[in-house]
């Protein structure tokens, strides 16, 4: 369903959001991406995928305190929406479908 | 640094709700940064973190990101203004029709103006490329040349300090030559100086182009030229023997000259060889001088130092010669020695003298095609406007109904222009169809060789898509407005009284479609009358079944025999050795006196031919006096025929027979020859049609120029194959060059007869789509006025006063277009026709024949509609309310 279309790297984001609960925030979750994931990702890459995900309704945000650190800029924590439970939960069931759907067979790989 | 600008792109493009945490994220990573890495790469690693953050998701509000009603807006009208179109199946496609072939057309005619517009410009600095031209006149005689005397180029580079190079060529001329002892016929041949390479710099191909004709006996050639010659072989060093006497090395190939040039020069001889190109006469004009000059704003200063020049270089000579004092003539205005520049890139379109290299092109034509075009894209237009606005009738409930859900004047008149811009657009598409379809007729119509011409290198697509644009603005703005001002309540109750306003304009609309049919339709027959009076207009001489060969003099001392062979067979009437031969554009003009002449300011320029004794006999030239050569006279070899002009000009009113006439003091072999006339021929067409008859004598000369053989009628392949056969006996392999005297006539009309076709074809055109909307909009009318033809009938109106009750209101129309278009195009016309020295008179006949004969399609489009509404049975008419 197109409505809960996910790509793999925003399902990543998404699944980090829901990790940090509450301490979601762009350095947290690029932090806890590149620590779990092992992989880099850019700035860009990651708060595009965030507004993205923002706008369908995946993800809603607030304003959280500011700090010295980041020169009196305020946080924004993203948390989860029901919308986007949903849509993670539609990911994996299809993904888990299609997991039952393969044959035995498909998996033995003896040397032909 | 890097940081700040970081932070400065970013907050110019970045979306203002995102940027304090996004900034306030890159702080914290920049902090971080600092402490692990150092500043410098804390400050890089912003930067670039700042740029990758161009997302589109990211972005400040901008056009793409707006989620605009227009777009579903304009989607809306394309799809109304489609559903419309099916809706009315046959009105689209008349309109559609008439468009597509319209824009064809002027797809065509910007394609013909393109490419004669693109003559000469192609070379480096050709806007500082002159030709230098001569006018030139003494007593009557009046002289307009593109040739000047042979020392003019080196003595013009020595005085003017603004003559950059000046170069000569001399001659444009077919000849033998052969390789290897294998013959061809080689055409565009000319001589020229080595400073020619230096002012026309073309792509060299091979050769040393600072080095290709600064010695004798060298010779340049264009590259399909050495293709013919040595195939793919390398040519430089190699030898071309000419005319069998001399042999020449080739030093250099250039890249074929553009067929868009003035001169289409194919083999280029060192002007080294020529003897006349030394001998620093300045009183005959036979070489060809360009100039480039420093500056193109320089051509004036130049200019105003001539007539110096001329009194400084040709004063002497022309005392020595004829005893006078040039500045003492010239201001007494017995002589005129003018020289002037002309810019290259102007000589195809304007200049138009005696013995041009390229008589093409003519600016006249140019900007009568444009206007044609013009016209057929205005008629087509009009054709769109009173479609729509005859139409209005049916749309304006829709536009009632629109207006009364909410519609905005502004928004209507968008969905009409849609629909108008989505026909022209159509419309665009079906032409660049037609024109690829048509492409090879346009090409063998104009000899030209275009393959692509709207999206090939150069192409036309920008434009005519910017041009298909306009169109549909154009045609669509009047009915947008008249449509989207009609008032709901009024439309809706069904008051469509559409005012007189738009009738009016609708009738005006048609009879400036009219006008300019008939005026091309008028135009295209005086065109077409002139150059068939031309073609068919009696000569004074037999062109037809006349064989003429070429290059004969290859036949050296043979040539009598090779006569004599010839006459031997019975199919062959007569044989002439000699060059000159008419329509084939020799000349050989020379002053003469007449024997009562006093002072050399009487002299007359004369083309005199040299001929033999069969001349008369072979082309049936028609005498008015006297006789011509005898043989049997030996006392003809100082004998002279003239023709009527010259005899007038003469001063002979009487019979001249008998009379002399002498050459002047020879200029180059320095003595008076006289001649005594013994025939006086009737004036005939020796050059081409269009020019006015001149002076002319025949002498009796040997000349083996060309032997003209003429022949039985209805025998045109058996004396061509005879003639081969005999000629293969003599010629030793060279080639068989032959031409029948009508073709070349012909020939001499091609660019007439293209212009004849061209001007036919629109003219077809223009009045077929002119009806094509004439037709629409009848039947139209028909449509709407069918309930009040349906009562007409019922009370008793006959079917001939139905149709004349259609008919009425457009054969006034059509009557009120030609008398606007008769006087506009016979003003026109004659201007025109003054141009020719031979002109056919203002027929009126044809000014009748045009308006009838656009009345009588009007009334046969008309009729059809007409007869049809009137015939029909009232009830189905009358049956639904």
């Amino acid at each position: 369903m197109k409505k809960y279309q996910l790509g793999e790297f925003e399902e990543i984001v998404l699944l980090t959001v829901g990790v940090l609960y509450g301490e979601a925030y762009g350095v947290a979750i690029k932090e806890e991406i590149a620590k779990r994931q092992n992989r880099k990702v850019s700035v860009g890459a990651l708060q595009s995928a965030l507004r993205r995900m923002e706008s369908k309704g995946f993800l809603n945000s607030e304003f959280g305190e500011s700090t010295k650190m980041r020169g009196g800029k305020r946080k924004r924590y993203f948390k989860i929406t029901a919308l986007g439970k949903k849509a993670l939960d539609y990911n994996m069931q299809s993904r888990v479908e299609l997991w039952n759907q393969i044959p035995d067979v498909a998996f033995e790989f003896k040397l032909c | 640094m890097l940081k700040r600008l970081g932070e400065r792109l970013f907050t110019f493009y970045c979306h203002t709700d995102f940027q304090e945490d996004i900034k306030g994220d890159l702080e914290e990573y920049y902090a971080f940064n600092l402490k692990e890495k150092g500043e410098k790469y804390a400050n890089g690693r912003y930067f670039i973190d700042a740029l990758l953050l161009f997302r589109f998701s990211l972005l400040r509000d901008n056009w793409l990101s707006q989620n605009s009603n227009n777009i579903a807006m304009v989607k809306n009208n394309i799809k109304v203004a489609y559903r419309s179109m099916m809706r009315h199946k046959f009105y689209s496609f008349l309109n559609l029709t008439g468009l597509a072939i319209s824009m064809a057309a002027c797809v065509f005619i910007a394609i013909y103006v393109q490419d004669e517009t693109s003559y000469d410009k192609h070379f480096q600095n050709s806007s500082k490329i002159y030709r230098v031209a001569a006018h030139l006149a003494f007593a009557d005689n009046e002289f307009n040349l593109p040739a000047t005397p042979d020392p003019m180029a080196k003595a013009m580079k020595m005085d003017f300090p603004e003559v950059l190079e000046a170069a000569r060529t001399r001659g444009n001329s077919t000849e033998i030559i052969s390789v290897n002892n294998q013959f061809f016929q080689q055409s565009g041949i000319t001589w020229a100086d080595q400073e020619f390479f230096n002012i026309f710099k073309f792509s060299v191909i091979r050769g040393d182009m600072d080095h290709f004709l600064d010695e004798p006996n060298t010779v340049v050639l264009e590259e399909s030229t050495s293709k013919k010659l040595f195939g793919d072989t390398n040519p430089i060093g190699r030898i071309i023997r000419f005319n069998e006497e001399t042999d020449l090395k080739v030093t250099g190939v250039i890249e074929d000259i553009p067929a868009n040039t003035h001169f289409k020069y194919e083999m280029f001889i060192s002007m080294l060889n020529r003897e006349d190109a030394k001998q620093n006469i300045w009183l005959s004009n036979n070489f060809i001088t360009y100039l480039e000059l420093n500056n193109s704003i320089l051509a004036e200063t130049v200019e105003g130092k001539i007539p110096d020049f001329v009194v400084k270089h040709f004063g002497p000579q022309i005392k020595q010669f004829t005893g006078t004092d040039i500045a003492t003539e010239i201001e007494a205005g017995r002589q005129t020695w003018n020289y002037f520049l002309q810019p290259i890139e102007s000589i195809h379109l304007r200049s138009n003298l005696d013995f041009e290299l390229d008589n093409s092109g003519s600016v006249q034509y140019v900007y009568m095609f444009s206007i044609i075009g013009f016209f057929i894209l205005l008629i087509a237009c009009i054709n769109f406007m009173n479609m729509a606005t005859a139409r209005a009738s049916v749309r304006a409930k829709e536009v009632g109904i629109r207006k009364v859900l909410g519609s905005m004047r502004k928004q209507l008149i968008g969905q009409f222009l849609t629909e108008s811009l989505l026909n022209s657009i159509l419309a665009f598409f079906m032409a660049i169809g037609i024109v690829y379809l048509m492409l090879p007729g346009f090409n063998s119509l104009t000899d030209k060789t275009l393959t692509d011409p709207i999206f090939g290198a150069d192409g036309l697509w920008p434009y005519l898509g910017l041009a298909a644009v306009l169109v549909g603005l154009a045609a669509g703005i009047y009915p947008a407005f008249v449509l989207s001002s009609f008032l709901p309540a009024k439309v809706l109750k069904g008051e469509m009284a559409q005012g007189n306003a738009a009738k009016w304009m609708r009738n005006g609309l048609v009879v400036i479609q009219f006008t300019t049919s008939i005026f091309l339709i008028i135009g295209s027959m005086f065109v077409y009358s002139q150059l068939d009076y031309l073609q068919n207009k009696e000569l004074g001489f037999n062109k037809d079944q006349i064989l003429i060969i070429n290059e004969t003099h290859l036949l050296g001392d043979q040539v009598e025999t090779f006569k004599d062979e010839l006459l031997r067979s019975a199919i062959v009437e007569n044989v002439s050795v000699s060059g000159y031969v008419p329509a084939t554009n020799v000349s050989s003009d020379f002053p003469f006196l007449s024997e009562n002449a006093t002072t050399t300011d009487e002299a007359v320029s004369v083309q005199h031919w040299k001929v033999d004794y069969n001349y008369g006999g072979t082309f049936d030239i028609e005498l008015v006096y006297g006789r011509f050569f005898n043989k049997e006279l030996a006392s003809d070899t100082a004998g002279v025929i003239i023709n009527e002009t010259a005899a007038r000009r003469f001063g002979y009113l009487e019979n001249p027979v008998g009379k002399k006439i002498k050459s002047l003091g020879g200029i180059v072999n320095n003595q008076s020859q006289s001649f005594t006339i013994i025939g006086v021929m009737k004036d005939f067409h020796f050059k081409s049609m269009t020019e006015q008859i001149l002076p002319h004598a025949l002498m009796l000369d040997s000349d083996n120029g060309r032997v003209n053989i003429k022949f039985s009628p209805e025998k045109a392949q058996d004396v061509l194959q005879f003639a081969e056969s005999t000629w293969d006996k003599f010629a030793n392999g060279r080639p068989f060059d032959y031409a029948f005297l009508d073709e070349v006539f012909a020939g001499s009309f091609k660019e007439q007869l293209k212009v004849k076709t061209i001007f036919t074809v629109f003219a077809i055109l223009a009045i077929s789509i002119a009806c094509l909307g004439l037709f629409g909009l009848a039947s139209y009318v028909t449509e709407q006025r069918k309930k009040e033809i349906g009562i007409r009938k019922v009370l008793g109106a006959s079917t001939s006063r139905l149709v004349n009750l259609l008919f009425n209101n457009f054969t006034k129309l059509i009557l009120l277009s030609i008398l606007l278009a008769v006087p506009f195009a016979w003003w026109y016309m004659d201007g025109w026709l003054s141009d020719f020295a031979y002109p056919v008179s203002m027929n009126p006949l044809i000014f009748v024949a045009g308006g009838l004969g656009t009345l009588l399609i009007a009334w046969l489009t008309v009729g059809y509609q007409s007869l049809k509404a009137a015939r029909r049975n009232p009830i189905d008419n009358l049956r639904y309310e």
